[in-house]
């Protein structure tokens, strides 16, 4: 901004839940400008039942702990940190721009698709932002996102209660995992239903975003 | 007390205030103005004692502020003045006439240019300093709906061309347009500021006067008399940003700003105040507040007549009369306007007898008289130890005839078929011939022509052409940021630590950096202590011109409250949209002021976009540089506050705002 004289500014969100802060992944430079890198993939490489799950900020240790949980049910899952859906959304709106005005030309891949080529399974984001916010870079993962997200009014309560009401801890990303898994019959639906009584979730719990 | 009849007692009063008026001219004669004063202090101090209730009122008469006597001529050829800025006129009103022939519906508007030229063209002709290596030059905030004024000027400065005029509100033709309205983002070479939403202009001027002088006190920049101007409408008033920081402008003495407001009486929809006056009303706003406050209302004409008001019973009838009927006159004959406002007393009608309908409808206002003007503004620059505002009466549309004058649609008019086009030229002398004038040709003078030399000759004098923004500053030096910033690469190696933690370590060490630190401006809306920053007070101090004046009460802890005259931090206590203000300033000056200054300004996040988010848009329109930094974010990551508090929605909202990486 002030060294290349750009006309741009930023805008950073900071959180006040306290946690330990992990090192910077090598080679996550890029992505972590850009807007996604694989922040801890799983050690699982054999595994049948695949998951990619997206995190950011204070979500993201809900999401890692999700990591956890899902390897329980045999589902081997890869963590990605998203610093910027917009940028990500953006580079890809320019480049789809691009693609459309040159079509006898050899179309470009967006970052975002680039990253994500080859992977495969559930493809979960939980954010403490609106559905809409990860939603905006659906189009260019290579499966159906599932968004989980905090649409709604907020309440006066713990975090875990607050996460618990707007369904985005590491207890929703892994039934948002396995029941995309179960939709794409590569899992029976029992094994979700057993999961959410398992976890403790209420499935008849009021809507946040409407309540 | 015997009963009196009610005509003997009327009778009876004026001949006692006139004995009280004749001691008081006594007196003001043989002793000044300041005597004056102490005596009708006196006098009020007396009355209280004896149980007389005097009201509160902040407001003066409904008269000048600046009496003849004070006067100064206005300097130069009063006729080449008048007729630049009749040039002007013609040309802004040809521009939008024209794009709105070419194509239906574009828009533009010729009004407020139209009701506010005298007020640009003294300003233009003799105070308005542009930038240059002698001056920093005065900082302008035209308003946006008198662009087509500005280009206008532009034009005859030639500096826009004649293509350029033709394309108003085209920007898309080839070869490129005039944007609508004033827009740094679409002319990075012109516009300064982006002033059409209506209230941010005045609010980011405070601002601005201050960064100004936080530059200076820090002794980022050399002291400078330069003058911090904003041209507002008086509809523009009700906006809540426009008038909510005018205490910050007293408080901080800011004698580097001034506000002209054009009180034409008329918004968008009808008059401003149709049934009040909206000059007393921002009268006693702005001096309750602690403004220097110069009403500008009536031109010379009146001054004799208000001369030979020996009883004040035209004081009183301006005073009266509300700003709905003075619209009304604006469109009436002379015949009307004598009957009705002259006609409510027969020694008011016997003060105009000497005068014709026509004279009586030609009784000029404040705001287009270019000698009450100019005092207004002489008056203004030498005003020390407050801002001043400068309240001038003007009619919108003012010379467009009655196709245009003082109508409620006026604001919304664009077209003007052959016939007005033809008796505007005829009223304004431009040299356009009856067969040409249904083209609405742009015309520009010769350049040895007496105006052109003139209008150069005049901005030669003052230091150059204006608006006109120019980056000259190079790139900031950044040689010790990665060293800086190596430890947050390691993470904290198991500990605890909140974002907001590390971001706050972050800007301390910034903070101290040699290359940049200084550079560094941190602002805070009152929230330093909730992101744990409290440290940075005592570290950097916190900005105030005056320094501290009293023992901060934790003076004896290791981090105490700080207030310095150089400290760094801007604690704008709790305003937002003025913490943005300041966050624009600073995030601008490298085009202003040629210094890479770096806002943070630190948020409650869901506090940010959701509450300025046209602020916001604004910054980005300026090409603001800076980091917007949103607090206690996420949804569920702010536990306990509750609905209002918890933001999930702030990265949504900042997606829109292209130039913005959230």
């Amino acid at each position: 901004m002030y060294v290349d004289q750009e006309s741009i500014f930023y805008y950073l969100t900071v959180m006040n839940e306290q946690y330990p802060m992990p090192h910077m992944p090598a080679g996550a430079r890029e992505g972590i400008l850009k807007g996604l890198y694989k922040f801890k993939p799983s050690p699982d490489t054999g595994s049948r039942l695949r998951a990619q799950l997206f995190g950011s900020g204070a979500i993201l240790p809900q999401v890692l702990k999700a990591q956890e949980l899902l390897e329980k049910y045999g589902v081997a899952a890869d963590v990605w940190s998203v610093p910027s859906y917009s940028e990500l959304s953006r580079e890809a709106q320019a480049v789809e721009r691009w693609n459309l005005l040159h079509p006898g030309e050899k179309p470009r891949v967006p970052y975002v698709a680039r990253c994500l080529e080859g992977a495969t399974g559930a493809f979960v984001a939980a954010s403490d932002y609106l559905k809409a916010l990860p939603a905006s870079i659906a189009t260019w993962v290579p499966g159906r996102l599932v968004t989980l997200g905090t649409d709604g009014f907020g309440r006066s309560d713990s975090r875990k209660g607050l996460r618990d009401f707007f369904e985005v801890d590491a207890r929703f990303v892994t039934v948002a995992a396995l029941s995309s898994l179960a939709r794409e019959g590569q899992l029976p639906k029992d094994v979700v239903q057993k999961t959410i009584k398992e976890l403790g979730i209420n499935p008849e719990k009021a809507n946040p975003a409407t309540s | 007390m015997r009963n009196l009849a009610p005509r003997e007692s009327s009778e009876l009063e004026a001949l006692e205030t006139r004995e009280w008026l004749e001691s008081l001219d006594y007196v003001l004669h043989a002793s000044g103005p300041a005597r004056v004063g102490r005596l009708l202090k006196e006098l009020s101090s007396h009355a209280r004692q004896k149980g007389v209730q005097l009201p509160f009122t902040a407001n003066t008469p409904y008269i000048n502020t600046i009496a003849p006597e004070d006067e100064v001529p206005l300097p130069g050829s009063v006729e080449i003045q008048r007729r630049i800025k009749s040039l002007v006129r013609w040309n802004a009103l040809a521009m939008v006439v024209r794009a709105n022939r070419v194509e239906e519906g574009i828009g533009g508007h010729i009004s407020t240019y139209a009701s506010a030229a005298a007020l640009y063209e003294v300003g233009f002709n003799h105070f308005f300093r542009a930038r240059n290596e002698d001056h920093d030059g005065d900082v302008i905030y035209f308003q946006g709906h008198a662009s087509p004024g500005i280009y206008a000027r532009a034009f005859l400065e030639g500096r826009l061309s004649a293509d350029q005029l033709a394309n108003f509100r085209r920007e898309l033709m080839p070869g490129g347009g005039l944007s609508s309205y004033p827009h740094p983002w679409l002319m990075p070479d012109f516009w300064e500021f982006p002033t059409v939403s209506m209230g941010l202009s005045p609010l980011m001027a405070i601002y601005q006067a201050r960064f100004t002088r936080y530059l200076e006190d820090r002794g980022l920049k050399k002291k400078s008399d330069a003058k911090v101007w904003a041209f507002l409408g008086d509809g523009e008033t009700d906006e809540p940003e426009a008038l909510g920081a005018i205490t910050l402008a007293s408080r901080e003495k800011l004698d580097n700003l001034i506000f002209v407001i054009n009180c034409n009486l008329q918004r968008l929809d009808g008059p401003v105040r149709g049934n009040g006056q909206i000059i007393q009303e921002l009268e006693a706003a702005f001096r309750g507040a602690g403004w220097n406050v110069i009403k500008t209302i009536w031109g010379r004409e009146w001054d004799p007549l208000l001369a030979n008001d020996r009883d004040g019973l035209l004081v009183k009838r301006m005073g009266e009369v509300v700003d709905g009927q003075y619209q009304k006159y604006a469109v009436e004959t002379g015949a009307y306007v004598r009957e009705h406002f002259w006609g409510v007393d027969p020694r008011l009608i016997e003060m105009v007898k000497h005068l014709s309908d026509d004279q009586l409808k030609k009784l000029s206002l404040g705001g287009h008289d270019p000698q009450k003007v100019y005092n207004a503004y002489r008056a203004a620059i030498q005003h020390k130890g407050a801002p001043t505002v400068i309240l001038a009466r003007t009619i919108k549309g003012y010379g467009l005839g009655e196709s245009g004058e003082g109508k409620n649609i006026t604001h919304q008019q664009k077209k003007m078929n052959e016939d007005e086009l033809r008796r505007f030229r005829s009223r304004f002398g431009i040299p356009v011939a009856d067969a040409d004038i249904a083209q609405a040709p742009f015309y520009k003078p010769a350049d040895d022509s007496p105006e052109i030399q003139y209008l150069r000759e005049r901005r030669r004098a003052l230091g150059g052409y204006l608006p006109q923004r120019s980056v000259t500053v190079g790139p900031i030096k950044v040689g010790g940021l990665e060293s800086l910033f190596e430890e947050f690469y390691e993470g904290t190696d198991g500990r605890s630590a909140s974002t907001t933690m590390v971001f706050v370590r972050m800007l301390s060490k910034l903070l101290r950096d040699k290359e940049i630190g200084d550079l560094i401006v941190p602002i805070v809306p009152d929230e330093a202590r909730t992101f744990g920053m409290e440290a940075l007070f005592r570290q950097v101090g916190i900005y105030s011109h005056v320094g501290q004046l009293y023992e901060p009460v934790d003076m004896s802890t290791l981090l105490y409250y700080k207030e310095a005259s150089d400290g760094q931090i801007l604690e704008e206590g709790m305003t937002e949209a003025g913490s943005m203000s300041s966050f624009i300033a600073a995030g601008t000056a490298y085009a202003l002021h040629g210094i890479n200054t770096i806002p943070f300004f630190i948020f409650y996040s869901m506090f940010g976009f959701q509450r300025i988010g046209d602020l916001i848009w604004a910054a980005a329109d300026a090409r603001t540089r800076g980091f917007l930094i949103g607090g206690t974010s996420g949804r569920t990551t702010l536990a306990g506050e509750g609905l209002q508090h918890q933001d999930g929605n702030s990265h949504v909202l900042a997606y829109p705002v292209p130039n913005l990486k959230a």
